[in-house]
């Protein structure tokens, strides 16, 4: 899928005391199996802004074409069930008795046969590492990481084409962040789910997505590769942002003159880099400068 | 330094249907002394939320005790005493402002005090200064960022006069500034101020500002010690669904392949420094 956003602006209680800019003059695309990281301080817009891409909140102006046709009131009920939204902390949003109807409560709502909505929900709940014998369960007996999980997996279950997830990670520990990230991942990458990840960790957004948009008051401020919206350190600083904490390691080496490359977001590529850096200052040249 | 918390043997359960239970907290036994900073860390699950909620009351000991300065959480007519030396700041900062405007919000505990208005002014003043919120004081809450609302959150604990906050995933709500914020201002109160801290977080990279770190799985206590001794044994806290900062996990990898490194390295700066000496 294909998604294309137009001078999209979004305006709550236009006209009244309370008349507040939500998000402005947004211009972006979204290319079919893109994997694209949404970091931005709290309060930017993030969260307006995807709430535009599956029709929840209409454009106060501009427009959203999916697959080349505008998002209308016509066409939204087609596309919410192309374009998932998974919101933070899905879980308040359980409520059946068995984690299998909640899953179900999508694929049902769409008037599957039974026999289609059974194999969905299978699908969903593997995709997820959910336990099968969980289904039977209530939702409200399982942990946090696991409801989480039951929650996201309600989404997958219409089988989005285009999934976004608003801090999916929040509140989790840090091996249930590992876990579901690791899932979201390989659905992008087994799948070519086209995938938009809402994250406040800019470790997160650097190592899995191709693309980053950056959001500041409302507005989209930059967009490009991770490296290219990394490069900006202190751009990103002042709205409130960070780089990725092995950037942070690697800009203060080579600050120090030991010659590595700036574009290492994961341990392991960073120690592969201090390596390499230090291997050709034993061979003479280079090094850090005390 | 004497012990601002001290919990015996502390069990609690949760029932899970028809005479099933499942032991929320094992046999816990901790203290921490007054002006420490402790963090706290351990899986979804593994019982540290119960724990906090023990620590002012808001749970009672289903076996063992709690005491709070030595007054044991147990005795109802103590009760008020334990709650305003230990303050409680939560995950959600729009579940904890109640008042339309910054310093009402804050004002709301000491007011409930029936303290005399001039005190309470007083009170509010020192409490937003402390989190570098005065400014701020006229806003109302929905206008401020998270980390705002969270150190707003801080300033109307502090305006009860707690000799001891704890706070309970204090950023995971929020973005990279607003955590910053949030644990530089916890940090201060307790160097400036004395107050005792209890910080329960997932964010390994937060516990490290610590002086001791505990870590609970299964609702027991599994490991403690200072940041260094903690994140020293990575295996341990792999299993117990946790982690290690990502800089103490790089040097690991450094050393492993023949870098000389210290035996724990814990920030970017002491990993430079090192590599660059």
């Amino acid at each position: 899928m294909q998604l294309r956003v137009e001078n999209l602006s979004h305006i709550y209680f236009p006209g009244s005391q309370m008349e507040v800019v939500g998000i402005q003059h947004i211009f972006c695309e979204i290319r079919e199996g893109e994997f694209i990281g949404l970091i931005g301080p709290t309060g930017s817009g993030k969260s307006t802004f995807v709430q535009h891409l599956n029709g929840l909140l209409k454009p106060t102006a501009g427009r959203i074409l999916i697959d080349g046709r505008e998002l209308t009131k016509k066409t939204w009920r087609e596309v919410r069930q192309r374009v998932g939204l998974i919101f933070q902390y899905p879980e308040h949003q359980l409520f059946e008795e068995t984690v299998f109807d909640d899953i179900a409560f999508g694929p049902r709502n769409m008037r599957l046969p039974e026999e289609q909505v059974q194999e969905r929900v299978s699908r969903a709940a593997a995709a997820v590492g959910l336990d099968p014998a969980f289904l039977s369960r209530s939702p409200f007996e399982l942990s946090g990481g696991q409801t989480r999980r039951v929650a996201i997996a309600g989404v997958l279950a219409m089988e989005p084409e285009l999934l976004i997830l608003d801090e999916p990670t929040a509140g989790l520990d840090p091996r249930g962040r590992r876990e579901i990230l690791s899932y979201i991942k390989q659905l992008h990458q087994e799948r070519g789910l086209t995938v938009l990840l809402v994250t406040h960790s800019m470790e997160d957004a650097a190592t899995l997505a191709d693309r980053l948009f950056v959001m500041d008051k409302g507005q989209l401020v930059m967009t490009g590769t991770p490296g290219e919206v990394f490069a900006h350190a202190e751009t990103l600083q002042a709205i409130g942002l960070q780089i990725p904490q092995m950037a942070q390691v690697l800009s203060a080496l080579a600050a120090k003159g030991l010659p590595v490359k700036l574009e290492a977001y994961t341990v392991a590529d960073a120690a592969r880099e201090i390596l390499r850096a230090l291997g050709r200052k034993t061979g003479g040249e280079g090094g850090c400068h005390s | 330094m004497s012990a601002a918390i001290k919990i015996e043997d502390l069990y609690h359960w949760y029932e899970i249907g028809e005479g099933q239970r499942v032991a929320a907290l094992a046999g816990v036994d901790l203290e921490v002394q007054a002006g420490e900073f402790l963090a706290l860390v351990g899986a979804n699950g593994s019982g540290k939320s119960t724990l906090a909620r023990h620590l002012n009351a808001l749970l009672m000991p289903h076996q063992g005790r709690v005491l709070v300065n030595g007054i044991d959480t147990a005795d109802q007519g103590r009760l008020w005493e334990v709650r305003c030396q230990v303050g409680m700041v939560f995950q959600n900062p729009d579940n904890q402002l109640v008042a339309t405007i910054v310093e009402d919000d804050v004002a709301f505990g000491p007011e409930n005090l029936g303290l005399p208005p001039a005190i309470i002014r007083e009170r509010v003043d020192c409490a937003l200064e402390a989190v570098g919120m005065s400014e701020h004081r006229r806003y109302p809450p929905h206008h401020l960022s998270g980390g705002q609302k969270q150190r707003v959150a801080i300033a109307g604990v502090l305006a009860m006069q707690p000799n001891c906050i704890v706070l309970d995933e204090p950023t995971a709500m929020l973005d990279p500034q607003g955590r910053q914020e949030v644990l530089a201002t916890v940090r201060r109160l307790n160097k400036q101020q004395g107050i005792t801290v209890i910080l329960i977080t997932h964010f390994m990279e937060e516990a490290i500002a610590a002086d001791r770190v505990a870590v609970m799985a299964d609702g027991r206590l599994i490991h403690q010690g200072t940041p260094r001794e903690v994140f020293a044994r990575q295996g341990e806290l792999y299993q117990a669904g946790l982690d290690i900062p990502q800089v103490t996990e790089l040097a690991d990898r450094l050393r492993a392949s023949g870098v000389s490194m210290p035996p724990v390295v814990l920030s970017v700066e002491e990993l430079v420094s090192t590599l660059c000496s």
